[in-house]
């Protein structure tokens, strides 16, 4: 692990994306301590301090540095949890998706024969569709909230997992020492789970960073469109949507420190990702 | 010749593999391999049964539904119901390396046959004890596979086959892939082996001198069926199968010195179309009308001692008993 | 004859750059070859054999090259030639036959069409011509329906086949030494006896020199007339098949053809030779000690090779003293 990281850390664009994404991730954590107030406590925020320009003092003397939005919330706390959200959705969105592709996929490999076949056939449809329309087809049929965001995006996810695990765990399939597990008689449970997936998981890891990205971007598109998270929550996409209004006023911080967040968090994960894809390819100049 | 129990019993045993259709949009005519076509043996206990032949011949396909990796299309095989934990035969394959999990210490390796079965109270105990069998020292059992050499991943192999003390262990080419100086180690360790425990096994390889040393009986096969079957010593120096001569002699020998290769002709045919009759009679020198059409019997040209060829009929004994014509210095 | 050979490698030093430092391949290795002779390189994995040969045609890329030696065919030093001079020598002067057909012919393009490439890259002599070449030559390495096969691509070809179409590509523009690496190593024996035979038959025709690579003992007693022995990127021994087999001077090879299993076919324990190849190149003395049943103080400093009889050289202090029948015992 040691010797990954020094590796990893290498390249300087990488390390400062490791950098980037570990000040996001406390940031979100300690949103409670670092927010100057909790943008859902309704008798906090006074529409009176709406729209306020960055560095403008409120109300109540304290000086708002990103400025608040339409409805007079703090943005920098505003954006602070809208960051927990964007994490959460997308931790979650991934792990169900992750759960879902890799039993698909070591079932595909181990089985073969029809339960391959039926099992791409459906990875393969839901490939087909671009991941944005899969959610907003989704979301039009579930309705919008939090838990039909997720299943969303897992829907528009699983197949990436389950296609890239399968090609590599088909290799180790057919190689003998799967053959010697089956001789002995070990249930396929703990073939598929002991022997077959250890040995194939490692394109797997790039995999599931890129697509934490894909969810992150995804859940903000589907806020930004008004279908995803409800106005009570702030995901960043929200926010983005909300202060979309008043960038012709010249009020263009709502839109744009949220905007430049989630540019930030995007950017970090897959300098990340690519950086792990390098390592995994070495083929590849390192 | 000793007699032995039956230990196991392969009976009539067919073998297809479906290859596609030929033909516009595949609407062709189906078309099968046939990897093993009749094949009758049987294994006794504690015997070396060596199983020869070359690509197409079916030795590996045999070898594999032996261990139950996959089913025959027609026939049986059965295997005596023997000690306390029976699960069938166990197999030693060709590819060490490939052969063990890449990412299991070699101590998990050896022992998770016995845990997954709940074999033994002491398994620490008797992984170690079975490294000894196999002539490791113990600090092996924390390598990883790729931190060994060719021939110690195989002894690990053989311990783990070895970790359910099986009745009978099928091994596919086992020492193809180790160094020539390697390989005599590990057919030493066979030997030792098959002598301390008494286990009978099916020995699958193309090379016939390594055969020759360590097997009681041989069988020889060709494209899916076995041509000859008889005691090593027997076979070797009175084969009555056209095939088994041409094998021995197309082998290279460290005594024949610049020797002259008279090869058989002709390349090995394809399993999805195979000849019709005897399949060796397109390169037989001595085939005749008759080869081409129908299949041969087994005949007994001498106790134990069987070959499938029409030449071997009685009356025609006369060619079943001429030796075979080791090369000397040219 | 001294006029008769045909290429005479010299003091021949190959090293590969790793990350654990450098190591030497092949390590100060001599040899020759003549004309219509079958020279044998016996050894096994990390012998060097292969890569003795690969430097032969000056296929080293990084991190190996070439550190020291000459090569020399029939006059020229290989070695002193530049890339492009050494490109007009490969595949016309000396030609390869590599270990898997498969990899060593172009997948996509037909036999033909390969063969008039490799007559054309070296002889103008225009594409009717060197079709029919092509054409000959296949038909001289028996296969049937020569001109048909012509337009038939690798796959369509059985293992034996490809090797004997990359043979034919081989003799096409007449090399005077081919060097052949294992490539009978994993076909059929009775497919391997086919190819032996047409090699034997092609020496005798033509008279081309070949080198052949392999680590099986028994091929090399049927096919070759003098062998070298390699161990760990040094010469062990070398002489006439006789000499090598039967009058063997070095326990490593007294141990190699002792572990054959033929050979002791009434003895109960076929003799091994203990442990492996290990880090041998590490070694700056005699690289087989660790392994040698006969290694004593004088081993730490690398034996020479000298010459035991007549033709007949083999690097090892008790060199000469060793009969086979001695290694048989002392090996049990």
């Amino acid at each position: 692990m040691a010797a990954y990281l020094k590796r990893f850390l290498a390249r300087p664009v990488a390390a400062f994306g490791l950098v980037v994404l570990a000040l996001l991730v406390l940031a979100a954590v300690f949103a409670p301590q670092l927010a100057y107030q909790d943008p859902y406590d309704l008798a906090k925020v006074d529409i009176l301090s709406s729209r306020l320009a960055p560095g403008t003092p409120s109300v109540d003397g304290y000086v708002h540095w990103m400025g608040t939005d339409d409805q007079g919330r703090d943005l920098f706390s505003a954006v602070l949890y809208g960051l927990r959200v964007s994490f959460l959705v997308a931790a979650i969105a991934t792990s169900i998706a992750l759960v879902i592709g890799v039993v698909a996929a070591l079932a595909a490999s181990y089985f073969g024969g029809k339960v391959d076949a039926t099992l791409m056939r459906l990875a393969d449809l839901q490939l087909a569709f671009p991941s944005v329309l899969t959610a907003l087809v989704l979301v039009a049929l579930l309705g919008s909230g939090l838990e039909k965001v997720i299943i969303a995006i897992t829907a528009a996810q699983w197949a990436y997992f389950a296609r890239t695990l399968r090609s590599a765990a088909v290799v180790e399939r057919a190689k003998e020492y799967i053959d010697a597990a089956r001789i002995m008689k070990f249930l396929s449970l703990r073939i598929m789970f002991r022997h077959l997936l250890p040995n194939s998981i490692a394109p797997l890891t790039v995999v599931i960073v890129v697509e934490i990205a894909s969810a992150i971007a995804l859940e903000a598109t589907l806020s930004f469109l008004g279908v995803g998270l409800p106005i009570t929550e702030p995901s960043l996409g929200l926010l983005i949507s909300n202060g979309y209004a008043y960038m012709l006023a010249q009020q263009y911080w709502l839109s744009v420190y949220p905007g430049i967040v989630l540019l930030l968090l995007l950017l970090s994960v897959n300098v990340i990702g690519e950086r792990m894809r390098q390592l995994n390819s070495p083929w590849v100049e390192q | 010749m000793p007699e032995r129990d039956v230990l196991l019993s392969v009976d009539k045993v067919g073998k297809s593999f479906d290859a596609g259709r030929r033909g516009f949009l595949g609407l062709g005519r189906k078309r099968h391999v046939r990897a093993l076509d009749d094949v009758t043996l049987a294994i006794g206990r504690g015997e070396v049964l060596g199983l020869v032949g070359e690509s197409g011949s079916g030795k590996s396909t045999l070898g594999r539904l032996i261990v139950g990796l996959d089913r025959p299309t027609e026939g049986r095989i059965t295997l005596v119901k023997g000690r306390a934990v029976d699960l069938g035969a166990q197999m030693v394959f060709q590819n060490p390396m490939g052969s063990l999990n890449p990412r299991q210490r070699v101590r998990d390796i050896i022992a998770e046959p016995l845990i997954v079965h709940r074999v033994g109270d002491d398994i620490p105990a008797r992984v170690a004890e079975l490294l000894r069998q196999v002539g490791l020292s113990a600090d092996i059992a924390e390598r990883r596979p790729h931190e060994m050499s060719g021939g110690q991943a195989q002894r690990v192999g053989i311990a783990r086959a070895l970790a359910l003390d099986p009745e009978l262990i099928v091994c596919d080419e086992p020492i193809s892939a180790l160094d020539v100086s390697i390989q005599a180690q590990v057919l030493n360790l066979f030997a030792e082996i098959q002598e301390r425990t008494g286990c009978s096994f099916l020995f699958i390889s193309h090379d016939l001198p390594v055969v020759e040393r360590l097997s009681h009986r041989v069988a020889i096969m060709y494209l899916g069926r076995i041509v000859e079957i008889a005691e090593t010593a027997e076979l070797f120096s009175r084969a009555a199968h056209p095939y088994t001569r041409a094998l021995i002699e197309s082998a290279p020998r460290l005594e024949a010195k610049k020797r002259d290769f008279r090869p058989v002709e002709g390349e090995i045919p394809s399993p999805i179309d195979p000849p019709k009759g005897c399949h060796f009679h397109p390169r037989c020198s001595m085939a005749f009308e008759r080869c081409r059409i129908e299949r041969p019997a087994a005949h007994e040209v001498a106790p134990g001692h069987l070959s499938c060829c029409h030449l071997n009929e009685p009356g025609l004994s006369a060619f079943a008993s001429t030796k075979v014509r080791t090369d000397a210095a040219q | 004859m001294k006029q008769d050979i045909v290429l005479s490698v010299e003091a021949l030093t190959t090293e590969f750059k790793t990350e654990r430092g450098t190591m030497r391949a092949v390590d100060a290795v001599s040899l020759q070859v003549r004309r219509g002779e079958i020279l044998a390189i016996v050894g096994e994995r990390g012998s060097g054999k292969s890569v003795t040969g690969y430097s032969i045609m000056g296929l080293i890329d990084r991190p190996g090259a070439i550190a020291a030696g000459r090569i020399m065919l029939n006059g020229i030093d290989l070695r002193s030639l530049s890339e492009e001079g050494m490109r007009q020598v490969r595949g016309h002067r000396i030609a390869m036959v590599f270990q898997d057909p498969m990899s060593a012919l172009h997948p996509m393009m037909t036999v033909g069409a390969q063969m008039v490439d490799a007559v054309l890259a070296h002889r103008p002599i225009g594409r009717r011509r060197a079709r029919e070449e092509a054409c000959q030559a296949l038909a001289r390495v028996g296969i049937p329906s020569p001109q048909d096969r012509m337009g038939a691509y690798p796959h369509h070809f059985s293992g034996g086949m490809r090797q004997r179409v990359s043979i034919a590509i081989a003799l096409l523009n007449k090399p005077e030494v081919i060097i052949a690496d294992e490539p009978t190593t994993g076909l059929d024996v009775t497919i391997q006896a086919q190819i032996l035979h047409e090699i034997q038959k092609l020496v005798a025709e033509t008279g081309t020199a070949v080198i052949w690579i392999t680590h099986d003992l028994s091929v090399v007693a049927g096919l070759a007339d003098r062998a070298v022995v390699m161990y760990a990127g040094r010469v062990v021994e070398e002489g006439s098949i006789a000499a090598v087999i039967d009058r063997s001077a070095h326990p490593y090879t007294a141990g190699l053809l002792a572990a054959v299993p033929h050979r002791n076919r009434d003895a109960r324990n076929l003799p091994q030779i203990p442990g492996s190849i290990g880090n041998a190149h590490a070694i700056a003395g005699c690289r087989f000690a660790p392994r040698c049943q006969f290694a004593r103080p004088a081993c730490e400093s690398r034996p020479a090779l000298d010459e035991i009889a007549p033709g007949h050289r083999a690097a090892c202090v008790i060199a000469g003293r060793l009969t086979r029948q001695f290694a048989e015992v002392a090996y049990a």
